[in-house]
């Protein structure tokens, strides 16, 4: 014991800074969703401020718009994680079959590329894209179709939101699925093929379940966004006209609430949409170990 | 040795355990200093009315301090100052006249820009984050959220209580300013009957004109308007001729976003129908009603919804916001734009920038409904100014503002503007305080400059601010108009003539009908849902307009939905508060 102790000791100190930062980073704010029951008042801080209960939550549900920033959002979402989830995986085994190196490197740099852009900058670029005298309407008119005011009607603004966010993200994910494609035993393939399997037999016997796990556990991480539709992407890109389609809860509060100065509200709608995701994680990690057999902790 | 390891571990954590306490105890250090603010205001409350009682420092509205007060400010900047050599916000002419004046240097801990709200989100923040300044200006989208960020303050124990300061150091002028609106800008920011900010009051005359492209009418031999129907067959005219070239011209350049009236709104169309879509008001019987779901809105946006359908208004005029609308007049394509009497001075001369040809004319349009000139008058107090709690001259913004309302009519004070800040971006820039007039200033002022003009007046005897435009516009109209390029050769007389003889001369020959707004306030419904209950009202307007629904249908499943979803509920309230 005592021997183990004194080797350990290197590695201890190691691990302190990590600790401290996250003690620092991630734990100590933590005290600050009390915020969440409280009326925020700024010379009292955040502790000195007087609770409220409930009542900043009444805030969201009052409202006659909380249905449908409600449904937005898990709609928005949901179409994210669903495309965003196989696409890259199509997308990662396409690349996997092509035999000419540097063209499969330099298509997997490009796709990757704009993840590395922020959202204002795209919504930007986006904006001048599909606007009414935009490129994409002036190609459009010149087979005879009339213009259409993509960023203004509810049909294609949702399409436009998960569309350019799946362009965005989706050369992030295929690089991961592409580092586990490597990691799979070349002699299974040469195996296969000693049994004469088929191209799309390798794929069904070998690839796929040898990224099973990798795939599930991407799969299992992103169903905790199922309340986060993406603010900054839509907050970039919105205005009245498609809110119908395209309000969700953190551009709401974001309006109704910290515009206002309402922090606290700010706050309560995080921990709310926190502790839906954490119940999220819960049941899709339930589901991963008792489908795939896969344990993350 | 494990013991003693562990203990090191331990005590490392410690210190830093304590080292995030002491983090975490700035905000209780900040509570004490507060509260030891608020311990040496007590003290210093009693101080204040000290002098007062003194003679020689008593309420001197214009007093001069015996010592240089450098005080902490923040300020909204205007986009692209150009100083000239040397001077920037805090170095120009206008702050050593005050420091000669009063004995004050402000001091910007930060500054913003107006537009985009930037200013007012950072306020925000220094407001949560109880770091504020010794002086500054709220703004808002609306009174109500300046109103809500005063009150914040106020709970929060963080501004100077001013009801004294108000009472002992206001100027009589600024006093009377007040007064003629009945002191309701005063009362808009009251808490428990205590004053605690000075508000800003516009003059009543934001009348909504129909700005047209003059040159391009002449061009096309069009008559003058005199009725919304004429305005629509100009612009009809102008979509025919094209005269910006190429298909580009932009008949009725419109702007509504989350906003039907301000800057290039369809305004001067609602008032065609005495409809006021922001206004609350009190109908012939005394009942407060909603201006947004009255039925003449519906007759407005139905002819909106014409022009749009014509092709007049742009496809996506619902998503253009100021910045977009500003580049379409820069570049010149713009034909027809509502604005209020002062559109030459911002924005409209930006026009000439690019098009040295063009001159726009504005006409006052009688209603189809009681052929008179409408206005729907919100309270005109939409920025007040506030002191920190502690700050240990209170009365110093009230005499910065005494200062200011003295003497920017000066002649010493235009001259400077109009010769070294030629700019109407720099003019503004150089200001540092919010202007307090009476509430019929302008309409009186206009009156007597263009009494001058007609020969109705002696120039002599007008004060310098109306001379100095009496004496442009009599410039132009007797021998600069009638050149090539009048307007973009001769902008300051070109402006001055547009603005106070064209637009005010041609309101002074109509009937005005001012509708006020009869609650200013925030009701405990209208915190919670007005939000929600504006946005639904855009929408059914930008659907109304494009056309997607049957006006009629529509129309009325908005006014049910807007009563339904909490408008019943604001009416009753505002309604139990006015009966009080």
């Amino acid at each position: 014991m005592r021997s183990k102790w004194s080797e350990q000791i290197h590695f201890n100190l190691m691990l302190l800074p990590g600790m401290i930062l996250v003690l620092l980073f991630t734990i100590w704010p933590m005290g600050g969703i009390v915020l969440a029951f409280k009326h925020f008042i700024p010379t009292k801080g955040i502790w000195g401020s007087p609770w409220t209960g409930w009542e900043n939550y009444s805030y969201l549900f009052d409202t006659p718009v909380a249905l449908r920033v409600f449904k937005n959002t898990v709609v928005i979402a949901l179409m994210k994680i669903g495309f965003g989830f196989l696409i890259p995986i199509v997308f990662a085994l396409m690349l996997n079959e092509l035999r000419i190196q540097w063209f499969k490197r330099t298509v997997q740099t490009i796709v990757y590329l704009p993840h590395f852009l922020s959202w204002v900058l795209l919504a930007g670029i986006l904006r001048d894209f599909f606007a009414v005298d935009g490129i994409v309407n002036q190609m459009l008119g010149m087979f005879g179709i009339n213009e259409i005011m993509f960023l203004g009607e509810n049909f294609w603004f949702r399409s436009i939101i998960v569309g350019s966010d799946i362009w965005k993200e989706f050369g992030f994910g295929t690089i991961i699925y592409l580092a586990a494609l490597t990691g799979i035993n070349p002699s299974l393939y040469e195996a296969a093929d000693i049994d004469g399997a088929t191209r799309m037999q390798k794929l069904r016997y070998v690839t796929l379940p040898g990224i099973a796990t990798t795939i599930v556990l991407v799969g299992t991480l992103s169903l905790q966004n199922v309340l986060n539709a993406g603010f900054d992407q839509i907050f970039n890109l919105y205005n009245t006209l498609v809110y119908d389609s395209s309000d969700i809860i953190d551009t709401y509060v974001y309006r109704a609430g910290i515009e206002e100065g309402h922090y606290e509200v700010g706050t309560a709608i995080g921990l709310l949409k926190s502790g839906v995701s954490f119940i999220l994680i819960i049941i899709s990690y339930g589901l991963a170990s008792r489908f795939a057999n896969y344990r993350i902790f | 040795m494990i013991k003693k390891f562990a203990s090191l571990i331990f005590v490392v954590l410690m210190v830093f355990v304590s080292a995030c306490g002491n983090g975490g105890n700035n905000n209780n250090t900040a509570t004490n200093a507060a509260e030891g603010n608020k311990a040496s205001n007590t003290a210093e409350g009693t101080n204040t009315t000290e002098p007062a009682a003194e003679p020689e420092v008593a309420a001197d509205p214009f007093g001069k301090y015996p010592e240089l007060i450098e005080f902490t400010t923040i300020r909204p900047t205007m986009n692209n100052p150009k100083f000239p050599e040397g001077e920037s916000y805090e170095e120009n002419v206008f702050n050593k006249f005050m420091e000669e004046k009063l004995n004050v240097k402000p001091k910007f801990v930060w500054m913003a820009p107006q537009d985009g709200d930037a200013y007012k989100k950072k306020l925000d923040l220094s407001i949560g984050g109880n770091d504020i300044p010794d002086v500054f200006t709220i703004v808002g989208k609306s009174i109500q959220e300046v109103q809500a960020t005063v009150k914040r303050l106020v709970e929060a124990d963080m501004i100077e209580d001013l009801t004294t300061v108000y009472e002992q150091y206001a100027s009589p002028a600024i006093k009377e300013a007040y007064a003629s609106a009945d002191n309701r800008g005063l009362d808009l920011y009251k808490v428990d009957g205590k004053l605690y900010g000075i508000p800003s009051q516009g003059s009543l005359e934001n009348f909504n004109f129909v700005w047209i492209r003059d040159d391009w009418r002449k061009k096309l031999n069009l008559a003058e308007p005199k009725t919304l129907e004429d305005v629509e067959a100009i612009a009809k005219a102008f979509k025919q001729n094209d005269p910006a070239g190429n298909g580009t011209t932009i008949p009725v350049a419109m702007q509504m976003q989350t906003e039907t009236d301000g800057l290039f709104g369809p305004g001067f169309i609602f008032d065609q129908f005495e409809a006021f879509p922001r206004l609350f008001y009190k109908d012939a019987s005394g009942q407060v009603v909603y201006g947004g779901i009255q039925p003449q809105i519906k007759d407005s946006l139905k002819v909106i919804a014409n022009l749009y359908k014509e092709g007049l208004i742009e496809k996506d005029f619902a998503l253009k916001d100021t910045g977009q609308l500003q580049e379409i007049l820069a570049s010149g394509r713009a034909g027809i734009v509502g604005q209020a009497w002062w559109g030459v001075w911002y924005p409209l001369f930006m026009t000439l920038q690019n098009v040295p040809d063009a001159d726009w004319k504005p006409y006052a349009i009688p209603a189809k409904t009681n052929g008179k000139l409408n206005m729907g008058a919100m309270n005109t107090s939409g920025s007040v100014m506030v002191v920190k709690k502690g700050f240990k001259y209170p009365e110093l913004p009230m005499k910065w503002l005494n200062v200011i309302n003295e003497n920017d009519g000066t002649e010493w004070w235009i001259k400077t503007t109009q010769e070294k800040y030629k700019d109407a971006n720099e003019k503004a820039t150089v200001w540092g305080g919010m202007s307090i007039m009476s509430t019929d200033a302008i309409v009186n002022q206009a009156a007597e400059i263009v009494a001058a003009v007609n020969g109705e007046k002696d120039p002599a005897s007008l004060p310098f601010k109306n001379n100095d435009a009496y004496q442009n516009i009599k410039k132009f109209i007797d021998e600069l108009q009638s050149q090539p390029q009048a307007a973009s050769k001769n902008v300051l007389q070109w402006q001055n003539t547009r603005s106070w003889y064209d637009a005010m001369g041609s309101a002074a020959k109509l009937e005005t009908n001012i509708v006020y707004s009869a609650y200013d306030g925030q009701t405990p419904t209208m915190e919670k849902k007005l939000t929600a209950l504006n946005e639904l009202q855009m929408k059914a307007y930008h659907r109304i307009i494009m056309g997607k629904a049957d006006a009629d249908a529509e129309f009325d499943q908005f006014v049910a939905d807007w009563k339904a979803q909490g408008g019943d509920d604001i009416l009753k309230e505002i309604n139990e508060e006015a009966s009080k």
